[in-house]
């Protein structure tokens, strides 16, 4: 899979090199902004306080 | 089943919580707006990284969700008479609580202000219905006055990733000193990297 993405990819062994770390930051950013937050809403328990 | 608030005074019975009475003269921490962060607590026995933020909100999104302590705005300070009442996750968002069940009679709990250092002594867990809010009076479940108690409670949730109950922890103040006295000696040895 890495293989056929490395092949993919167009210009040299630098260029690609910044393609796929530009990549991966936009993933981990993704992540952490909305996909980690959205799961963390769904499954933590949000109730603490004691409440009337 | 509380009565033992009530009919005890928090010097008496077989554990002995010195300098107790000597805390009638703390400063008290004053001017504190809805939501500020004003002081942070550590507790050994979670770690020697478990220091945490303690704003004055018990509200989710902006305060318990990133990882405080919750100060419940109605109740008491930090030394003064009554009752010093915090929420906080158990769970998630960084599970700051997450080791308070091993928690130990005599542990002790580190409140920095910009006032002092306020050392509190763990006492007792008790595990209540969610709306139970006499846990957050001067003295839990009663209506005692507040005078010459200095009490810490904690409230979290219970079970483990549940919240059908709450688990309190509480905590009498051992001690005080004065912000620029620096802080116990007992707080900081023991740990890498401290001053």
């Amino acid at each position: 899979m890495y293989a056929a993405l490395w092949k993919v990819l167009p210009g040299t062994v630098w260029l690609k090199i910044a393609i796929l770390t530009a990549a991966a930051l936009v993933i981990v950013t993704g992540l952490m902004l909305f996909v980690f937050p959205a799961v963390n809403t769904a499954i933590s328990v949000r109730e603490v306080t004691v409440t009337p | 089943m509380r009565s033992f608030w009530a009919d005890a005074t928090w010097v008496d019975g077989p554990v002995q919580f010195n300098s107790l009475r000597s805390t009638a003269l703390t400063a008290i921490i004053a001017g504190v707006g809805e939501g500020a962060k004003f002081a942070t607590i550590f507790i050994p026995r979670l770690g020697p990284d478990s220091t945490r933020v303690v704003a004055n909100s018990v509200d989710t999104t902006t305060t318990l969700d990133r990882g405080y302590f919750g100060h419940y705005p109605d109740t008491q300070w930090p030394g003064q008479p009554g009752n010093f009442a915090l929420a906080v996750h158990r769970t998630g968002n960084g599970s700051p609580f997450a080791d308070s069940p091993k928690l130990q009679l005599g542990d002790k709990i580190y409140v920095e202000t910009s006032e002092g250092y306020y050392t509190y002594v763990f006492r007792n867990y008790e595990f209540v219905q969610p709306t139970a809010v006499d846990v957050l009076l001067h003295v839990p479940g009663t209506n005692s006055s507040p005078e010459g108690q200095n009490i810490l409670t904690i409230t979290t949730c219970n079970p483990l990733l549940g919240d059908a109950e709450r688990m309190i922890v509480y905590s009498v103040l051992e001690s005080w000193r004065p912000h620029d006295a620096g802080p116990p000696q007992e707080m900081t040895e023991g740990l890498e990297g401290s001053p």
